[in-house]
């Protein structure tokens, strides 16, 4: 099947946006979105650049957090 | 516009009649094709009694009309030596003594003055629309620059507003207007909450 290369309209931003402020459903949606074969190319690499971005912020969150709350007790 | 040899509606300037498969000639103003041994010829007899410039075969108004070029050996039509005869596909046409010319040949000749000229071939050297206006594909690693540029405080908002009025990237321009409305929701909603 042949992709759809049309923009991206404004309003489908806005609700995808809108989307991802559900929990859960977000992070379907982004994996979902991924790996979709079928859709725009420029939505599919958009949400698998968050997903990085999300992830990579996630784990340096905790490690930051793991990292404090370590040198919190060896002082 | 009508094929000359089925009489079957077909498209305007079409060279071949996609019904008959024959090649098609408009219904006015003429055509000719020369016949010989030259390598100028349209049609190129290799046998040695066709001369150079043998017979020149001209189409008019749906008319067939061969002429002998002053051609050593002569044109002969049904049998007979002829120096200029109306010809058409019944007629069994012979150039000297052996070589014979088939009207499929004369009309292909014809058809292919006939049909439009091709499209010219892509210019290895001309830039592709998206060279010059810009691609709308945005790769995974420029959306991640993009996000990670839109995240640092100032820079961020004014790259978003920068991207958001550059149209010739529409899927970039569309998500930056939407992160500026985003981050408009969010200062204000920090405002409410400061204030309130």
């Amino acid at each position: 099947m042949q992709r759809n290369h049309e923009p991206v309209t404004f309003n489908e931003w806005l609700v995808l946006h809108l989307l991802l402020l559900l929990p859960v459903y977000n992070i379907v949606l982004l994996i979902r979105t991924a790996r979709n074969t079928e859709i725009n190319p420029v939505l599919s690499n958009w949400a698998k650049a968050m997903l990085i971005v999300v992830g990579v912020s996630y784990l340096f969150s905790i490690l930051t957090y793991v990292l404090l709350r370590g040198a919190r007790y060896a002082m | 516009m009508q094929c000359n040899n089925c009489g079957r509606s077909i498209e305007n300037r079409a060279g071949f009649c996609p019904y008959c498969g024959k090649p098609v000639m408009n219904s006015g103003g003429s055509r000719s094709i020369t016949v010989g041994r030259s390598s100028d010829c349209n049609i190129v007899k290799s046998d040695p009694a066709v001369s150079r410039r043998h017979a020149k075969v001209t189409w008019v108004n749906g008319v067939y009309q061969i002429e002998d070029l002053g051609s050593a050996n002569g044109t002969f039509v049904n049998g007979y030596r002829k120096t200029i005869a109306q010809i058409s596909e019944r007629d069994r046409i012979t150039l000297g003594n052996s070589a014979t010319l088939a009207f499929s040949e004369i009309q292909a000749a014809l058809g292919y003055l006939a049909a439009p000229a091709p499209l010219p071939s892509p210019d290895p050297y001309m830039p592709s629309p998206s060279a010059v206006y810009g691609s709308d594909e945005i790769t995974l690693g420029e959306w991640i620059a993009y996000m990670i540029l839109s995240g640092i405080p100032i820079l961020g908002l004014i790259m978003v507003i920068v991207w958001s009025r550059d149209q010739s990237r529409p899927s970039r321009a569309n998500w930056a207007k939407v992160m500026i409305l985003v981050s408009i929701l969010g200062l204000m909603l920090f405002l409410i909450r400061f204030f309130i």
